[in-house]
């Protein structure tokens, strides 16, 4: 299991590469894209931040249990702090088993999770000012 | 301490004058809010993670009204709002978080 912070663009192909196994016969990735809109608002660009001793160890919680619920064989994580421009990838997984199904459910158990749990936190830059983003948040 | 405008921290803390020192880290809306990332701070022997939050919410009105929408890790790990703080604790206040995409 590789779990990583990085302040550099993300290469997923690294991230499939490490997964791809002849036991594997599933691979599943997913890609977190800045995205130009938020909700029809034009976004010019993100930025994120992390408490980053505590956001890797989450992170890491979170793959072993993937791991271990549906029996991975590869885990890869990484997720980019600082600023982001529109297209970029804030975050990579990639997910390594020898079923899809398995492949399926982890990858999406392991973004759906970190969404709310890992701390990190994006802030939305617009051409008139800047909001972080506080999802739980009442109001 | 005596005097206290948190009910949590007066009714935990012993009348002895005894306090213990936290780091305190702040992230995001809530580091931006106050103005700084992270504090050295005194605190009543007793003092609840929450509790110091009400101290530092006093202090700074840009946090008012921040309680209840945060939550804490103690020594990176998430920790109930009433949890209380011993000697050199590291306590960093996590607003709700919003990674991935």
């Amino acid at each position: 299991m590789n779990i990583r912070l990085t302040h550099e663009p993300i290469d997923a192909d690294v991230l499939i590469q490490r997964v791809t196994r002849p036991g594997n016969g599933g691979i599943c990735t997913f890609h977190g894209i800045v995205r130009d809109n938020m909700d029809g608002r034009p976004v010019v660009k993100l930025e994120y931040e992390a408490f980053e001793p505590m956001a890797l160890q989450e992170l890491e919680r979170i793959g072993r249990e993937a791991e271990e619920r549906w029996g991975l064989t590869d885990v890869e994580i990484e997720h980019r702090i600082g600023e982001l421009r529109i297209g970029e990838a804030s975050v990579v997984i990639a997910v390594g088993a020898p079923h899809r199904a398995e492949a399926f459910e982890a990858c999406r158990y392991i973004i759906d999770t970190l969404k709310t749990t890992v701390p990190i936190w994006k802030k939305e830059w617009y051409r008139d000012g800047a909001v972080w983003i506080e999802p739980t948040a009442a109001g | 301490m005596s005097g206290s405008t948190a009910p949590q921290v007066a009714a935990n803390a012993p009348e002895t004058g005894a306090s213990v020192r936290v780091s305190l880290l702040l992230f995001a809306s809530v580091a931006e809010a106050a103005g700084e990332r992270r504090r050295e701070i005194c605190v009543a022997e007793g003092t609840t993670a929450r509790g110091l939050f009400e101290q530092l919410e006093a202090d700074i009105p840009a946090l008012a009204g921040r309680a209840d929408h945060v939550s804490f890790a103690r020594n990176q790990q998430f920790v109930p709002p009433d949890t209380v703080l011993a000697d050199g604790d590291e306590l960093a206040v996590i607003p709700p978080v919003s990674g991935g995409a």
